[in-house]
């Protein structure tokens, strides 16, 4: 092969990837411009790439891609000139345009040259829409409506020209001169060159990041990354001589060499990193293509389009994404007379979200479309003898909606060219979970499916709080990082306190469980001069992890284990540190998980199931009301509910039919009895035993009583004595849980039952004033 | 089996010998297949791994990749000692290291000099050794690399 077709093949090959490249681009602005049809900006653009592929095809001699992009570039004059406006049609033959210059690229890159290809049929169609006539509205306004500056505005805003010349020179334009009002401008010399080649950048600063970027081989990178690994071993070993020498230009050159080498690293390290959009950017296209296929109206929705993922995982999830966003389109989103029969509006919503969590990236696609039906797959899967109907009926919802990821299943009604031929999610999940990702689905009947793609660490750049623990440096992915809490310098045992042998912390009134990170790796060393507790959080599980020392926060770079490391669960991965040493990257999930943060949970749950309010306080501190009840009993009422202690004469207890009450602030307040009935009887009903009984035991003129908000109305504890206010953690034993009580507790080393006041007050709930609806929520919060 | 155990991933077509970088652990002499071998490191730095199997010391960075040091005697069965010397090796899930004793020559042995492992050998090296080598003065053991490098979830 002699060098001259060797230059030719290298132009050909940058040629083909501009192109591609462009193309992409293409999609996205047709896409855009059929929201907003008038934008000169997009249409220009447009033009332009079709006109750079044109030029270099007849350059390259590729006569048929120059035959298609000639055709495009007419009509797309038309456009932008305003002698037509886009509309569907014009855009479906764009895009068939579109579509054939991307067919001759491929050609060309497989074959070398284009003569095979056939673009009649694409040229043919653009032919066909040229000469039909369209009645043009008005596209001047059009261009100044899409909301970008005019040339005018722009320089008069820098200050260059007055806005009187500007409005001379739009005189001249409307007197019939067809030069451009830049070029008007420059002939007249009110504005330099220099000046108006800035202004007109200004106004097409949207391609700037285009222009601003080149192209390099992945391979260069990795080498490069290789090279900077070098370096930095390299520098260390420098530092390390420098240290051990008194020469102090030596010691300078060498932070300097360390400061240049670690930036130089980081910058390294990021090249590879890519945001979501390299992925998405294709979507708008596909999504339209698929919606008009299958009849359906919807928008596109994309957020974290900048979030970032190393270029080979990008890749990996390529297919798998499509692959979902295809079946939310087909399967998901219902037809816009379906909606609208649903009460929901016609056009469905396609959410893509991008993030980073846990250290991971997630991907989520929302549609809010029909919902998977649980029973209707069920179905479907004894059917199709995936499983049997026994094993249907033992499974959970979610194992059900699971059942779409089997091979060999479809739950289209009708098999469509787009989806729905069976083949599918479970190759999504298989090519996922082979990049070490995991994909699982959440689907409302009737409000949409969620489908999240979990994409791991490996390779991403993550932000970290790095740790020390003993000898060894730790990474604590920012994401699970609620906040620091630092223990008391001169005893860190302070501040952690045990609730049955269980290390607890206080945090602002809420019961904190710790975990000693030392004791989770299996150290034995018991003693620490200093320690600082991380907040952590993972599947909604709060705890402490409790470190030596906290060190910094930083990028780093996720690495994956070996083979012999993965079935650690207390590691997601591991990171070269600056100075080139490794450290281990925490896995919240793992650490949770042997820590038992989330078995402990569970089993404050199962116990506590019959008062389900409770659960979402378990391990926090509440205030209780100890009180000493006429059987001589300690009980406690959640401080949050009493409103106020009364004391009255036991001559203003009254009965009102079979209940006791007295008057109070002009109402009537009815007194629940607490321990009617004797011990070990249920407590409670109010007013059986009535005053007069009362009176006759002899007991004290007065009687105490507890006020307490019920349901919007106020209830009267009628207690012997109050005994204290005490904080401790809501944790009830079941034992002593019987009608009236919610369960046990210890107080003060007291049995203590906690009253369930809201059984005790029953009686009065419903027919009280003040009761209503939305006040009984309330109270429910408050508790 | 012995033609099986020699898939030809370090020889190439029509050469009739293999060659294996060798080296001791105890009194062991082992083998390698030496296109698996990336390069010989002395001493870099560990990073511990807690809770890890024990064969594993560490996690070494070179040049940026992160290395699982595997002791190699510990894999064997033997006591995990501090040998110093890396022989990094690929595989299929990247780069291990194996830490040895010594490093010895590099060793040609032609295809008919590889013996399979004797039946009667039992226990973890078993299953790591591919085949064994009686040279003139001492017996070489092939190792498997992929097996070495591998764990089981017991292992």
């Amino acid at each position: 092969m002699s060098s001259a077709t060797d230059g030719m093949d290298e132009i050909v090959q940058e040629f083909l990837v501009e192109s591609h490249e462009n193309l992409d681009q293409l999609d996205r602005d047709f896409v855009e411009l059929e929201q907003a049809p008038g934008s000169r900006d997009l249409l220009a653009s447009v033009f332009r790439t079709i006109h750079t592929i044109k030029g270099t095809s007849g350059f390259l001699g590729f006569g048929n891609l120059e035959k298609v992009t000639h055709v495009g570039e007419n009509l797309l004059a038309k456009l932008r000139d305003g002698d037509r406006v886009l509309d569907g049609p014009t855009t479906d033959v764009l895009l068939q345009m579109v579509d054939a210059v991307r067919a001759v690229l491929t050609t060309i890159e497989a074959t070398g040259v284009d003569a095979s290809c056939d673009v009649s049929e694409a040229v043919e169609a653009v032919r066909a829409v040229l000469e039909t006539t369209q009645a043009v509205a008005e596209p001047e306004p059009a261009a100044e409506a899409d909301g970008r500056d005019s040339l005018g505005e722009i320089l008069v805003d820098s200050g260059a020209v007055s806005p009187e010349l500007v409005g001379a020179a739009l005189g001249v334009q409307v007197a019939g001169d067809s030069r451009h009002l830049g070029e008007i401008l420059a002939d007249a010399e009110v504005v330099t060159d220099e000046v108006l080649a800035g202004a007109l950048e200004k106004q097409s600063k949207k391609r700037s990041a285009v222009d601003s970027s080149i192209r390099v081989d992945v391979d260069v990178l990795e080498n490069l990354m290789q090279l900077v690994g070098e370096l930095v071993l390299s520098r260390n070993q420098v530092l390390q001589l420098a240290a051990d020498s008194s020469d102090a230009d030596l010691v300078r050159s060498a932070h300097r060499l360390d400061l240049i080498s670690s930036s130089l690293q980081e910058a390294v390290m990021k090249t590879r990193m890519q945001p979501m959009d390299y992925l998405w950017a294709k979507l708008p296209r596909v999504v339209r293509d698929l919606s008009a296929q299958c009849g359906k109206e919807l928008d596109l929705v994309m957020h974290g389009r900048e979030t970032e993922l190393d270029r080979t995982l990008l890749d990996a999830v390529k297919d798998p994404l499509t692959h979902l966003v295809r079946n939310s389109v087909d399967h998901g989103i219902e037809t816009a007379d379906a909606r609208e029969a649903a009460g929901k509006p016609r056009r469905g919503t396609l959410t893509l979200r991008a993030y980073h969590e846990s250290g991971q990236v997630v991907m989520e696609i929302c549609d809010d479309g029909a919902g998977i039906d649980p029973a209707k797959i069920g179905r479907k899967a004894v059917e199709k003898g995936l499983i049997t109907s026994d094993e249907l009926a033992g499974m959970s919802r979610r194992a059900v909606l699971d059942l779409i990821f089997r091979p060999g299943f479809s739950t289209a009604e009708a098999v469509t060219n787009v989806s729905g031929r069976g083949v599918g999610m479970d190759v999504v999940r298989t090519n996922i979970e082979k990049i070490g990702g995991s994909v699982d689905l959440t689907s409302t009947l009737g409000h949409g499916t969620v489908m999240r793609v979990t994409i791991p660490l490996t390779l991403a750049i993550i932000p970290a709080l790095v740790v020390r623990q003993g000898e060894e440096r730790y990474a604590i992915p920012q994401a699970n990082l609620l906040e620091l809490v630092r223990m008391h310098p001169d005893d860190p045992t302070k501040g952690v306190e045990y609730v049955a042998g269980v290390p607890v912390h206080r945090l602002r009134g809420r019961l904190l469980p710790l975990l000693d990170l030392g004791g989770q790796l299996g150290s034995t060393s018991e003693h620490r001069a200093a320690a600082t507790i991380a907040v952590l959080r993972s599947d909604n599980n709060e705890f402490g992890l409790v470190v030596d020392e906290v060190l910094e926060t930083q990028e780093i770079v996720v690495k994956p284990l070996g083979a012999a490391l993965t079935s650690l669960q207390l590691f997601a991965g591991a990171a070269v540190m600056g100075d080139g040493r490794i450290a281990l990257i925490l896995d919240v999930l793992g650490l949770a998980g042997a820590g038992n943060i989330q078995h402990a949970a569970a089993s404050i749950t199962s116990s506590m199931q019959d008062d389900p309010s409770l659960l979402a306080e378990t391990s926090a501190l509440r205030s209780l009301l100890v009180v000493r009840t006429d059987g001589d009993r300690n009980v406690a009422v959640p401080l949050e509910l009493v409103a106020r202690l009364e004391e009255v004469p036991v001559t203003a207890l009254e009965r009102v039919g079979s209940s006791t009450v007295v008057q109070y602030r002009g109402d009537l307040l009815p007194v629940v009895e607490v321990d009617q009935g004797g011990w070990g009887g249920g407590y409670g009903v109010p007013g059986q035993g009535g005053a007069p009984e009362l009176e006759q035991l002899g007991r004290p003129a007065t009687v105490t009583l507890v006020v307490y908000q019920h349901r919007g109305g106020l209830v009267g504890l009628r207690v012997s004595e109050i005994v204290d206010i005490v904080e401790v953690p809501l944790v009830l034993s079941p034992i002593g849980a019987r009608s009236g009580s919610l369960g046990s507790l210890v107080v003060n080393g007291h049995i203590t039952d906690v009253l369930d006041v809201a059984a005790l007050a029953a009686p009065f709930g419903t027919d009280h004033a003040g009761y209503d609806a939305a006040t009984d929520e309330e109270y429910s919060r408050a508790r | 089996m012995p033609a099986d155990l020699l898939t030809p991933a370090g020889t190439e077509a029509g050469l009739d010998a293999v060659q294996y970088c060798t080296f001791w652990v105890d009194e062991l002499y082992l083998g390698i297949d030496a296109l698996t071998v990336q390069e010989v490191l002395r001493n870099p730095g560990l990073t511990p791994v807690p809770l890890a199997p024990p064969a594993v010391r560490g996690l070494i960075n070179l040049r940026g990749q992160i290395v699982t040091a595997i002791d190699l005697g510990a894999r064997l069965g033997r006591t995990p000692t501090a040998r110093r010397m890396n022989v990094v090796v690929r595989t299929a899930d990247g780069s291990a290291s194996l830490l040895v004793d010594k490093i010895a020559d590099v060793v040609q042995v032609p295809r008919s000099g590889h013996e399979a492992v004797p039946t009667t050998l039992t226990g973890v090296a078993r299953d790591l050794l591919r085949a064994t080598c009686p040279l003139e003065d001492s017996l070489l053991l092939i190792l498997d690399v992929a097996r070495v490098t591998a764990f089981r979830k017991d292992g």
